[in-house]
């Protein structure tokens, strides 16, 4: 295969799902099974059109295409490189993942309709993100991909959802602004905002840190970034828990994935450590850290328990990439994998479990490992692999990042991580723990206490089953993709990011 | 000694099939007992057959396999003889318990889940003492911890669920404490090999050691970090509490040995290693040792739960192999005396507890009593039981001709050897409070036998009881075992322990006293019997007064003073900060919408009432800081259930904690013993 073909299956990933959207629309008035079929048809179709741009990926090639220039230096590109390939595999697969859940999870839902085809735009609208090869045309999706997604979590249209999503579009707006801003500095000071060019600023002046703080702000809002991540645990919980996968699983991946670029194709390493920013970064990404831990603590809500736990883990990804050395990089693109399989598949979880029984306080949800004990199990990984208990994925991650924080000597870094997982420990364990071995009902000496399995379907489990095993594989497999990709990133980063 | 290298899999196969076993049996249905019962009975089996055949490797030199990238870091198994004691211990053990398990287990529930992660554990505790470096050790001790857990609550009641929490969470603690150390080594040495590093962990040595000593101490249940052990090891099914008490708080001393006896020890001849510090760390464990013994032994005697005496008294056990592994540490290459004693005492210790749990396990098999007030004369109804734990709870005492007498003889001579080479005065006193901890570990065993097994026989409990033939057979195995080596103790001291000692590096001087050792001889026997008429001394007027059912304070207990209120006021005050700023800024975000509707309002009434606007961001304000308050109360809301036990659950018989007082007691004992002394 030779460019052409690989610019022209990169169009396809990223138009393919978009162009099926109105088809979608249009056929979801004939058959309801027509459009599931189509749905589910369209992701994995993509998916396995991603994965076909593997080879070229792995030989270390680039693929930086113009199309057209709107603007002098101003242009609508795609660029393929192991980061955006690594990011557009995963984003992919969880979200066909979570169109087979869909299938069952939305089939008592109501505007079914409206659901499927936006699920499926806001697909082809993520991966644009993924495969920009400039900081407009990633502007552009990312606004889209912003803005359709309010759609998925205002789904419920009740009061507390269109209250979260009010908030959400509203930080999404100021978010969009501040990236606007920052993008019209970079190309004020750069004269371009390819990402095909390497370093576009190369000194931290006043108005490069104006910049960056744009850019923190921007991409910042959507990772969930302290003092920005308000609208997040708002908003997740709310969405239809597929939603709320993909919007904790991969969406604010693409907040990581920006900041990446901006690290790493806007500004450079060096400028980043001369002017002290990696500080300001690992700072705001301390806080989170401990913040989203803590205040997950006290929440009562399985889903809103979740969205915390999400903020605090992406903390570390922005620790990851505020230390910005090879180990660090690593385990932050490991991580960004990590949680992406753990949060998924504990929201698919734990929608399972309220689509079955309505419960979603965690003080009623004792006993519920031995009616759902599938679920429960998936759940249950997906947990342990968060507090970072080896041999399971979460644990590689964290010691991939422990060892690159050392590297930088920064111990407190360390610490941090562990104090982190100790709280992940004091809000997950007390959700398992019941769930499997409280004794609910009369009988308190637990003989003969008869439980009606009753568990998710098939197809709600088959998604919730391979994340979990993707958590067990990809931590202990001597075989791990996701682990080979981010080392190949973070050495093709740690090289200049262009070569 | 030139040693060999051998590349085997067969520690790998030990290791995994266990582990495969156990996950394929849970795929069996409840009802097929009897595939489950082969299942597990097969997998001890071939892992002690395993751990047997490789004998005669370890004799010449060390096993060793490696997985490369295998968790992306390689796991890598090294048996050398250390490893071997602590392998073939378990396995046997094991095999026994699961023997034991069949007829124990026969009236409890959820039986699928106890054998799997029964046999599940084996496989992780023998990747923790097969583990060749520090990576592959930390991982097999998570596994451990876990799957040990389920374990721990396997009754599901409340008094389970607590203990199961506590020893979790704290076992979680300790294990973040390893990870946070073998970081730490691993960015002072750029691996995780078990070798001796001293001198390249620099300024970092102290966090590392500090680290490492709380993550294996917590599972070892060195005083102060022992709170779990008395509450999990009761709980626990019989054959479980054998396994945790005598093999799995070995971990931690097995992982403390390899720490402080490899790992801070000078890389080479001659080199510049800071042998003040080795010092140091050595005498603090000793003292942490000698208090961790005292207390256990103390504790022990006040209890009336004959499981939790059981547990008390691994604790005081522990101290002792503490105590030796801190005076080998001190004493550099001297120190062959009391490694060897120390590891005795693992060997011995593993064997007569897991002995005496499967024996008052069997009492409580066919009584259902754990109360020693609501048990006796058992002698007359169970004349095999009685037997075999005498046999057991003589050794444990150290009485000469069972096994425990050739371990403490050994610790004791080590303490001995060091006041006279060193002159330190603390080592008189440490010596001193080993024979007063001694007396007392005869005490809590007269209390013990005679509460369960001689008087008068309750009425409820007045009928015929028949046993297993399983059950018989297991006690009998650890009675004779404990006759066995008590009988001949040079026997495994010049096959195993000696070598042990020789490939650590212990200098010939050392080692040379220990070949032939006279264990038979006037010397020793003496000074057992001293301890023997010191603990007749306290026993006869404390029993008399009734001073066993003394019950200590709550405001003595550590666990109160300490270990309730220190999390909870760390996470409380670290993380309310957090809360009411995440709160807060909800409420920015959210009324900034509101506020930007009601502006026009404000500012025409900001000129005619600046007090109501005023009056209004005030209220404002309380609104703010009252949701975040609500919030910081769930939060310890939370940390109650956790930490906090109800107070009507401290009953005064079960009381845990009281160090302040056993260190006043202590010092009043010690008075007396030094004016006799001197």
């Amino acid at each position: 295969m030779g460019e052409a073909t690989a610019i022209t299956i990169i169009l396809f990933v990223i138009f393919f799902p978009i162009v099926m959207t109105p088809i979608l629309m249009s056929a979801s008035g004939r058959s309801e099974k027509l459009r599931n079929i189509l749905a589910l048809l369209t992701s994995a179709i993509t998916f396995i059109m991603v994965l076909t741009l593997y080879p070229f990926v792995v030989r270390g090639d680039i693929i930086q295409h113009t199309f057209f220039e709107i603007l002098p230096n101003l242009e609508i590109s795609i660029r393929l490189d192991v980061l955006s390939f690594s990011l557009t595999a995963l984003a992919s697969f969880i979200w066909f993942l979570c169109a087979i859940y869909s299938l069952d999870y939305m089939a008592e839902e109501h505007g079914g309709s409206r659901y499927y085809p936006v699920l499926i735009f806001t697909l082809g609208s993520c991966l644009g993100i993924f495969l920009a090869g400039d900081f407009f045309t990633l502007f552009v999706f990312f606004e889209l991909m912003s803005l359709i997604s309010y759609i998925l979590v205002v789904h419920e249209e009740t009061e507390e959802a269109l209250k979260a999503g009010y908030k959400y579009l509203v930080m999404t707006i100021i978010g969009g602004l501040a990236l606007f801003f920052g993008i019209i500095i970079t190309f004020e000071l750069g004269g371009t905002v390819s990402l095909g060019v390497g370093t576009i600023i190369n000194e931290g002046s006043l108005l490069a840190l104006l910049a960056f703080i744009c850019f923190l702000i921007g991409f910042g809002m959507k990772a969930g970034m302290f003092p920005l991540h308000v609208w997040l645990p708002d908003a997740h919980p709310v969405a239809p828990s597929p939603a709320s996968a993909l919007l904790s699983g991969v969406m604010l991946k693409t907040g990581a994935y920006g900041l990446f670029r901006v690290i790493f194709n806007a500004f450079s390493i060096e400028v980043m450590q001369t002017s002290n920013w990696d500080i300001i970064l690992g700072v705001l990404a301390v806080i989170t850290i401990l913040l989203g831990s803590a205040v997950a603590l006290t929440q009562n809500d399985i889903k809103r328990r979740l969205a915390y736990s999400s903020v605090g883990q992406m903390g570390y990804v922005l620790l990851g990439l505020s230390i910005l050395n090879e180990n660090a990089i690593t385990g932050t693109m490991f991580h960004i994998f990590s949680h992406a399989f753990m949060k998924s598949c504990l929201f698919l979880a734990a929608g399972a479990i309220i689509w079955k029984t309505g419960k979603r306080a965690i003080s009623d949800l004792g006993g519920i490992g031995r009616e759902m004990p599938f679920t429960m199990g998936c759940f249950s990984i997906a947990a342990l692999a968060m507090i970072g208990i080896p041999p399971l994925n979460g644990f590689l991650s964290k010691w991939t990042l422990g060892l690159g924080a050392l590297d930088a000597n920064a111990t407190i870094y360390v610490l941090v991580l562990l104090i982190s997982s100790l709280l992940n420990a004091l809000y997950y364990l007390p959700i398992i723990v019941p769930a499997f071995f409280e004794i609910v009902g009369e009988d308190h000496h637990g003989h003969a206490l008869q439980f009606d399995v009753q568990d998710a379907t098939p197809k709600m489990l088959a998604s919730m089953v391979i994340l979990a095993i993707c958590t067990i594989i990809f931590g202990l497999s001597p075989i791990n993709i996701p682990f080979d990709l981010s080392q190949m990133t973070s050495d093709f980063l740690l090289r200049g990011g262009l070569f | 000694m030139d040693s060999v290298l051998f590349i085997s899999y067969v520690p790998l196969y030990v290791v995994l099939v266990p582990i495969i076993t156990s996950i394929s049996l849970y795929f069996f249905p409840e009802s097929q007992m009897l595939v489950r019962k082969a299942g597990c009975f097969f997998a001890s089996l071939f892992s002690l057959g395993g751990v047997i055949w490789l004998m005669p490797y370890m004799l010449e030199g060390y096993v060793y396999c490696y997985l490369i990238e295998f968790m992306q870091f390689g796991l890598f198994f090294k048996v050398d003889i250390i490893s071997w004691v602590f392998a073939f211990l378990i396995t046997l053990v094991y095999f026994l318990s699961v023997i034991f398990s069949f007829s124990y287990m026969s009236f409890e529930h959820n039986l699928r889940r106890y054998y799997s992660f029964l046999i599940f554990t084996l496989g992780a505790i023998l990747g923790v003492v097969f583990a060749g470096d520090y990576f592959s050790l930390f991982i097999f001790f998570e596994i451990m911890t876990f799957s040990s857990f389920v374990l721990v609550i396997h009754k599901q009641d409340r008094e389970a669920m607590q203990a199961g929490s506590l020893y979790l969470y704290m076992a979680i603690i300790g294990g973040l404490a390893l990870l946070f150390a073998i970081l730490l080594l691993y960015g002072c040495t750029g691996h995780l090999d078990m070798v001796p590093a001293l001198e390249v962990l620099g300024n970092q040595r102290f966090s590392i050691l500090l680290l490492f000593m709380i993550g294996f101490g917590i599972k070892a249940g060195l005083i102060p970090l022992h709170i779990w052990l008395p509450l999990a090891h009761p709980v626990a099914p019989s054959p479980a509490s054998a396994l945790l008490s005598g093999i799995m708080i070995k971990a931690g001393a097995y992982g403390i040995l390899r720490i402080s006896l490899i790992l801070f020890r000078p890389a080479g001849e001659g080199s510049t290693a800071d042998w003040a510090f080795i010092f140091n760390s050595g005498y603090i464990l000793m003292w942490i040792g000698i208090i961790t013994m005292l207390a256990g032994a103390l504790m022990a005697l006040l209890q009336s739960n004959t499981k939790r005496i059981l547990a008390y008294s691994s604790i005081s056990q522990m101290g002792y192999i503490a105590t030796g592994l801190g005076v080998a540490i001190f004493m550099g290459l001297e120190g062959a005396m009391g490694f060897t004693g120390s590891l005795y005492h693992i060997a011995n210790h593993a064997i007569f507890k897991a002995g005496l749990f499967s024996m008052i396990g069997v009492v409580y098999m066919l009584t259902h009593e754990l109360d020693m007030s609501r048990l006796g004369g058992m002698a007359r109804k169970m004349p095999l039981v009685t037997l075999t734990f005498l046999i057991a709870a003589l050794g444990i005492a150290g009485i000469p001709g069972f096994n425990g007498f050739a371990s403490k003889t050994l610790i004791h001579d080590s303490l001995l050897i060091a006041h006279s080479d060193l002159g330190i005065y603390g080592i008189f006193v440490a010596e001193r409070v080993f024979v007063i901890a001694s007396a007392l570990t005869i005490c809590y065993f007269v209390k013990l036998f005679h509460g369960v097994f001689l008087g008068q026989v309750p009425e409820k409990l007045d009928h015929k009881y028949s046993l297993s033939l399983s059950a018989n057979f297991v006690m009998v195995v650890f009675a004779a075992l404990v006759l066995i080596t008590g009988l001949f103790p040079n026997l495994l001291l010049e096959l195993l322990f000696i070598p042990g000692a020789q490939i650590l590096g212990f200098s010939d001087s050392s080692l040379q006293p220990l070949f032939g050792f006279g264990f038979f001889e006037w010397y020793p026997l003496r000074k057992m019997l001293v301890v023997i008429l010191l603990a007749l001394l306290i026993y006869m007027p404390a029993s008399a007064r009734g001073w066993f059912d003394w019950t200590p304070p709550p405001w003595l207990s550590i666990q109160k003073v300490v270990f309730k209120p220190l999390p909870q006021l760390i996470l409380s005050f670290f993380f309310r900060g957090f809360n009411i700023n995440d709160m807060a800024m909800g409420q920015f975000y959210e009324h900034t919408d509101n506020d930007n509707n009601k502006r026009e309002d404000y500012l025409g009434e900001l000129e005619i009432f600046p007090d109501s606007a005023h009056d209004e961001a005030g209220q404002s304000a309380y609104y703010t800081s009252g949701k975040g308050l609500n919030r910081d109360r769930q939060l310890k809301q939370h940390f109650r259930s956790f930490f906090w036990w109800d107070q009507d659950q401290w009953t005064i018989k079960n009381l845990n904690f009281d160090n302040l007082l056993l260190v006043f007691v202590l010092g009043v004992i010690l008075f007396i013993v030094f004016s006799y002394g001197s």
